[in-house]
């Protein structure tokens, strides 16, 4: 079971990893971005609420204020990420050694702080629905504040992936403080000018376990098949390239072509699944129907396939993961029209 | 002699009173001993009102019990006894005490009159001289364009701008420039002296001097409207005033004082509700009128005493003469400012027409309504009701934010659900195994190819040029090796087939991909932005969308027919012949063995079937008016087949037979999505369920569409509400400081219809908050200002007690001795002794299922309607079943027949009760019509006998009456032109009696809260039983208590209308006001909704409301003496 063994990302599971960071980052691009910080790895032990206190906050405050001076206004964001031993209450599963945790500082007019919270929540919400294959895994789940803490002050929800009866792991933390009167910090409203201090809604992600709840949403499908269905733009590999010949070996030509293509997807900076070649022939190892099934389950959402016709009029096959079957385009649609694939979640 | 003395009562072998109530649940605390002895009951062992409220309610009358009555009550106790009521074992509740003010009048009815004339007075003032003047101030030859309100000399139409009109009765109409938002551009309006105009500046384009304003706290989405008060039309603060007009509601909503929050006592008298009140019509008397078929012959009678509702209709029926011209309207309608410049002088003339249409009808219509509405309530009730108001905040603009976003994120996850299935089913496709797909075997699996034209045969083909043909020589090399298959691109069809190689019903679903193209066009940039691959443009609302969910109806896979809608597919051979398109094997593996699940319907459907019941049975009772026959064989069919499916006679594929799903409006509608609202509301999931097991898809979706339909069917209305900001200098110095404070004036018809209910299309039919209905929090987002409470009830099963109380007085004079006006004032849920338990053990159906069919029983639906609401709640019930159970619920209840002779025949036959089938014969046989032989039939033997006699004593009278104030029936309706007519229309007479008794009650309601609390509380919303006002903090408990008394004088002046000279102590106070900062149903809910996730208290920071019984809200209001008031005392 999942529960006893401690997880571990190994190379492409890494790479999909970073591409979530990236999305990360994408989402909200108006924050100062602060990049690494030192980790503080004492916080895990106090409650969610005590990064308000934490001289790393007064620090990533500081340098919003000199190193972003026309974003230090409010509301504003900050994003920083760092490097920290997770103590992982995740039912589901445990991260094997240290992880990265991703920050947005939301600093926002206390006055409208709620209102702010609660949009945060959903605009979090939806973003892992978007990346994942069943936006109805994700709810977000109100946390009893502790006996001692008002709840006009402080305010906590996360947001959870469910996986049927294996449970649900907490993918997204929001915790709302409304800092205490403090001169450290203030920052000018930026409708009206007034210096205000500002509520601080801090959202935290564990980028791997994070990244393990995504790859087992991409498993836990029901469907017939063992595809892997990942989201399109998250996918480590974007696209494969299969050719079929029915004699026993692939042509000169044939082959050439394959590898025009490659370079072809390849500049274009789509991410070209190379695992295990693009030969189907009769003396290959692999059938088509296995060739394809093993893409399915590493989640390449599309496979150009290309035969000995493809030589003589540029039609190609443009076979997706998610539907099994595929479309005709001509070479000359490659590489824009898969660009436009990718464009876009 | 006004004071019973101990003695009298000790005589009567009946305790009345006694000095220490044996009654454990009394407490027994020192200060009861010492008062005197409160406690009363009746004969049946009623708990009547305390000693000390019945000597100042009913002066007059001091209790006593003659011999007489001890002996009746004997029999009604046996009666009592037969139907399974235990009287002897009820509770009892504490008594009050109250020092209510005194009644001005020598008795209750007396008061009643007294104070609302009072209230009426200073309008009818200002009304009479209106509907008195023979001819109006002659009308300004021109009109002036000018911002502002300008007056006209009488006499030589000299124009001089003021301020507001001079004089305070107005008849009066406003003109909307529909394009430009819902503000007013012009109006007019005329008094006994003079005629006004009023143009806005928006017209005249004179800009009124900028107030410069904070922001406000709204975030200013620049999609939402935002309209202050300097944008509508003054009329000063100075009330009394009064302002008639067709629709009134429309022109008050563009008034600037009416959203303040202080009243203004400005009243508004709707020429349309006057005509609903005298000639209102029943929804397929509409249709008539509507209609442009030849009439019927038995509706001639009626066509000519009404109308439609517009100013057009009304004016011709009451005034006759000329039809008026409307033909101008149409540039407010779909001009534009400009064009209403154009044509100003035409459309102030057009506007000042209707004013003087307006006014004639006023002048034939108010004496008609006077003279058959005689008790001076109705116009106070109505005046009132028309003074709606709703305070809002910011909270309002987040509500309306929280509300689309929610729904955009739903409607994104059901779609996300649809599109994954949708790509899945595509795999279908391979090997064809469409074919044996039980959903998706019908759709078009037809593939397109992707084909490149014939080369030219001279030409080269034109050379495409590469951007870059790579970094390596070994690249180039490639890139030029191929060059040739990139030149064919020229061959490719100039329009390409969207996705060739994929089935033409998931195409539809797809958007066709942007066209790459080197130049960097910002159109196509856009386009190119929004693009995404795969089925985007499903939605729930489609065809296919059921069939993806491979939905089931008890079990059978869902199927579409054009002509019959949806339905579902139910095998009836056991092999297929092998020609079919339809998968048989299939099917017959998944039902091979047609048995229905027996399985309760939900309580959220008998909860549902309660919100509709009043208009489908406005919609059944109008088609017993005009019935239907059904084909016998339709019948037999419907029998043999023991689902809730709709038969209709269609076989497919000669292996399967395709039954309709059922439709809420009956048998003969098509169900166009079961998706929608209607229909999913209506039945339980596990009816309505995803045939595929791995499809957790399915409830999901069905579960969002269920949250997102209230929503999607509100919004128009609820975005489109007029809220008028106010600044912080309109606003008192405790309510100036917070962020923003609007109001909403509702657009309410005071008397909207037959019943002469109130009407308005957003907040009478809002539905009570819920968990699963986006947006259901509607009401709550009313929220009163700082310093201000709103405070409200519920009457409690209003309708029942009014229609019990009628038969009680009725048939014995005593209140609670039939059967079922015991179970209303004592019967209890607790314990089983209400009314709906005692139907629902009786039957053997639940309790909830028993109150929506009692309530639809009382409200005139007959047994056929209870057999439909039966199977409905029980799709399982055979029509046979349904058909025994519903018999036997109406011989409980309502009783049976009786037909007794008619005087004349007494020689020739035995003068007894004969049943309806011996009456029949006996009138046949005498070539007679039963009228003529019987008297009419009275019901006999059912705890509700004595009610429905009463009821339909009433409502075949030729000149019905409300029994509370003696309001008659539409002239629409009433048969005193033709006996024959009698029948006719009689359940909607029979529902009228009972609704509109109801507005009467509500009526005096509204002028008792005014008698005590004077202006210190200003009417917020009414709608049917419920009444909530907006009040000063301070007075919030006296208001409060105000309306637990007002509850008690209502319901003692209605029971001395009707001859009880007593009251019984359940019904006597409210059981709880509410005194609250929002508006919503219990002060306590939290109405959590998708769109409110963490319910008021969290998400919007409102407390809990407090909740008060009558002896909480004594406490609270600083002691028991109300004639202590200081507004009283004065």
């Amino acid at each position: 079971s999942l529960a006893d063994n401690q997880l571990e990302l190994f190379s492409h599971g890494i790479v999909y990893s970073k591409l979530l960071q990236q999305q990360w980052l994408n989402l909200r691009p108006l924050a100062a971005h602060l990049g690494s910080s030192e980790n503080s790895s004492s916080d895990s032990n106090l409650h969610r609420f005590f990064f308000a206190r934490s001289p790393q906050f007064l620090n990533n405050f500081r340098k919003l204020l000199k190193d972003h001076p026309r974003k230090a206004k409010c509301p504003t964001l900050i994003k920083h990420h760092t490097n920290s031993c997770v103590l992982n209450d995740n039912a589901l599963f445990r991260i094997n050694g240290p992880g990265t945790v991703l920050t947005t500082d939301f600093l926002v007019e206390p006055y409208r702080a709620l209102e702010h919270f609660y949009n945060m929540q959903r605009e979090s919400k939806i973003w892992w629905m978007r990346l994942s294959s069943d936006p109805s895994r994700f709810s977000i789940l109100p946390c009893p504040l502790p006996e001692d803490l008002d709840s006009k002050m402080y305010q906590a929800i996360d947001i959870t992936s469910k996986y049927g009866e294996a449970g649900e792991v907490v993918v997204e933390k929001l915790s709302l403080v409304k800092m205490e009167d403090n001169e450290d910090f203030i920052l000018p409203d930026s409708r009206t000018g007034e210096r205000v201090i500002p509520t601080v809604i801090r959202s935290t992600i564990e980028l791997e376990t994070a990244t393990f709840a995504l790859l087992l949403d991409g498993c836990d499908h029901r469907r017939e098949t063992q595809s892997l269905l990942l989201n399109r733009i998250l996918a480590p590999y974007q696209c494969g390239i299969a050719c079929l010949d029915g004699e026993s070996s692939l042509s000169e030509d044939l082959r050439d072509l394959c590898l025009h293509l490659t370079n072809v997807i390849s500049q274009s900076g789509l991410r070209l699944c190379k695992e295990s070649g693009f030969e189907l022939t009769k003396e290959s190892s692999q059938r088509p129907s296995e060739y394809l099934s093993e893409s399915d389950m590493l989640g390449v959402p599309y496979t150009l396939m290309l035969s000995n016709q493809t030589l003589k009029n540029g039609l190609l096959q443009l076979r997706s993961r998610d539907t099994m079957i595929a479309e005709t385009i001509h070479i000359s649609d490659v590489p824009d029209y898969l660009l436009n694939i990718f464009r876009k979640d | 002699a006004s004071r019973a003395n101990r003695e009298h009562y000790a005589s009567s072998s009946i305790k009345i009173f006694r000095k220490m109530k044996p009654k454990v649940n009394k407490p027994k605390t020192p200060e009861n001993l010492e008062t005197p002895a409160e406690y009363a009951e009746n004969l049946v062992k009623v708990q009547m009102i305390s000693r000390n409220l019945h000597a100042q309610l009913f002066p007059e009358c001091p209790r006593s019990t003659s011999e007489q009555q001890i002996a009746s009550a004997k029999l009604y106790q046996k009666e009592l006894r037969r139907h399974g009521v235990d009287f002897e074992s009820s509770a009892s509740v504490p008594d009050v005490h109250l020092k209510l003010p005194p009644l001005k009048g020598r008795d209750i009815e007396e008061h009643f009159l007294n104070i609302a004339k009072e209230q009426v007075e200073p309008y009818e003032k200002l009304l009479l001289p209106l509907v008195k003047c023979e001819k109006l101030p002659r009308r300004p030859k021109r009109w002036e364009f000018f911002a502002g309100w300008t007056a006209y000399d009488p006499v030589d139409g000299e124009p001089s701008p003021v301020d507001h009109p001079l004089e305070k009765g107005l008849i009066f109409d406003v003109e909307v420039c529909v394009n430009e938002g819902p503000t007013p551009v012009l109006a007019t309006a005329v008094s006994s002296e003079r005629w006004y105009s009023w143009v806005s500046p928006k017209l005249t384009k004179h800009r009124p001097k900028l107030i410069n304003m904070e922001p406000l706290d709204i975030d200013t989405d620049s999609e939402r409207p935002h309209y202050r008060s300097d944008e509508l039309i003054p009329l000063g603060t100075e009330g009394p005033g009064l302002v008639v007009g067709h629709n009134v509601s429309y022109d008050r909503a563009r008034l600037k004082e009416q959203y303040l929050i202080e009243d203004t006592g400005y009243r508004f008298l709707d020429t349309m509700s006057l005509h609903m009140c005298v000639s209102g019509v029943t929804s397929y008397q509409r249709a008539m009128l509507k209609s442009k078929k030849e009439p019927a012959p038995e509706d001639l009678g009626w066509l000519d005493k009404s109308s439609l509702n517009s100013l057009v209709e009304v004016h011709r029926l009451y005034c006759g003469g000329e039809p008026l011209s409307k033909e101008p309207r149409n540039i407010f309608v779909e001009g534009t400012l400009e064009q209403v410049r154009q044509h100003f002088q035409s459309l102030v003339n057009y506007c000042a027409s209707d004013v003087e249409a307006t006014h004639r009808v006023l002048q034939a219509l108010y004496p008609l309504y006077a003279e058959r509405f005689p008790h001076p309530a109705s116009l106070a009730g109505m005046l009132e009701m028309g003074s709606a108001y709703l305070p809002v905040n910011s909270n309002w603009e987040r509500y309306i934010r929280e509300s689309q976003l929610t729904y955009e994120d739903l409607n994104i996850e059901a779609k996300h659900h649809l599109g994954r299935r949708a790509e899945e089913a595509c795999s279908l496709l391979l090997d064809e195994q469409y074919r044996k797909n039980l959903w998706l075997w019908d759709e078009d699996w037809s593939v397109q190819e992707l084909k490149l034209k014939q080369p030219p045969k001279q030409k080269p083909l034109p050379t495409v040029e590469q951007p870059d043909s790579g970094s390596t020589a070994e690249q180039r090399r490639l890139q030029a090796k191929f060059q040739y298959l990139y030149d064919q691109r020229s061959l490719l069809p100039a329009r390409r087939p969207l996705l060739p190689g994929y089935p033409l019903w998931y195409r539809k679903l797809c958007q066709k991909p942007p066209k790459n193209s080197q130049n960097d066009d910002e159109v196509l940039e856009n386009e190119q932005e929004s693009w995404s691959p795969g089925p985007t443009e499903i939605s729930t609302g489609m065809q296919i969308a059921p069939k993806l969910l491979s939905l089931c109806w008890e079990g059978y896979p869902l199927h579409y027919e054009r002509e019959q809608g949806w339905g579902f597919l139910v095998p009836f051979r056991s092999e297929g012949a092998g020609n079919e398109r339809l998968p048989i094997e299939q099917l017959l593996e998944r039902c091979a063995v047609p048995e229905y699940a027996r399985q309760q319907a939900s309580k959220r459907e008998s909860e549902f079937a309660l919100d509709m019941l009043s208009d489908q049975l406005e919609q059944v009772l109008s088609k017993k008016d005009h019935k239907k026959k059904l084909s016998q064989k339709q019948q037999r069919l419907e029998a043999q087949y023991q689902g809730s499916g709709v038969w209709c006679n269609k076989v497919l594929d000669d292996c399967c037979f395709f039954l309709k799903l059922p439709h809420k409006n009956g048998p003969s509608f098509r169900v166009g999505n079961p998706l929608s609202r209607d229909f999913l509301n209506k039945f339980s999931e596990n009816i309505l369920s995803s045939g595929d097991p791995s499809c957790h898809a399915a409830a999901r979706v069905i579960e969002i569409a269920r949250m997102m339909s209230y929503w999607r069917n509100n919004r128009d209305r609820i975005t489109g509400q007029m809220v008028v900001w106010l600044d912080p200098e309109q606003l008192p110095p405790d309510v100036a400081p917070i962020r923003a404070y609007g109001a909403i004036c509702p657009q309410v018809v005071a008397c909207g219809t037959l019943t002469r209910r109130a009407m308005e299309p957003t907040w009478m039919t809002a539905s009570n908050s819920r968990p699963d209905r986006l947006g259901s929090e509607l009401r709550s987002m009313v929220q009163a200002p700082p310093g201000y409470k709103l405070v409200g009830a519920d009457v409690d099963s209003q309708e029942l007690w009014i229609a019990s109380v009628l038969g009680d007085a009725y048939a014995c004079g005593e209140h609670g001795a039939t059967p079922l006006g015991w179970m209303t004032l004592s019967g209890s849920k607790s314990n089983g002794s209400d009314m709906h338990s005692i139907t629902a053990k009786a039957v053997g159906i639940s309790r909830d299922h028993a109150k929506v069919i009692n309530y639809a029983r009382i409200y005139g639906a007959g047994q056929q309607f209870a057999e439909t609401l039966l199977r409905q709640f029980n799709p399982t019930f055979s029509a046979s079943e349904a058909k025994a159970k519903a018999m036997k619920m109406f011989s409980i209840t309502k009783g049976k027949r009786e037909y007794r002779l008619r005087e004349e025949f007494h020689d020739e036959l035995d003068d007894r009760a004969y049943s309806s089938y011996e009456a029949s014969r006996l009138a046949i046989q005498r070539n007679r019509t039963i009228g003529e032989v019987f008297h009419r039939p009275i019901w006999q033997g059912g705890t509700e006998s004595a009610m429905f006699n009463r009821l339909e004593d009433i409502a075949t009278q030729s000149q019905p009456q409300t029994p509370f104030l003696g309001g008659r029936l539409s002239r629409a309706l009433e048969a005193d032109s033709d006996p024959t007519q009698e029948q006719r229309f009689l359940p909607t007479r029979i529902n009228w009696v009972v609704q509109s008794g109801a507005v009467d009650f509500l009526h005096l309601m509204l002028v008792s809260m005014r008698w005590l609390m004077g202006p210190h509380v200003r009417f917020c919303l009414s709608f049917h039983d419920e009444l909530r006002y907006l009040v000063k903090e301070e007075v919030a408990y006296k208001a409060a208590l105000a309306m637990h008394i007002t509850n008690l004088m209502t319901r003692s002046y209605c029971v001395s209308r009707i001859g009880l000279k007593d009251l019984p102590m359940s019904v006597a106070f409210f059981s709880s006001v509410e005194v609250d900062t929002v508006l919503r149903k219990e002060c306590t809910m939290d109405c959590k909704t998708p769109s409110n996730p963490h319910g008021l208290g969290i998400g919007y920071g409102i407390k809990p409301g407090q909740s008060l019984s009558i002896a909480e809200a004594i406490d609270n209001a600083g002691g028991n003496d109300v004639s202590k008031w200081p507004w009283i005392r004065q």
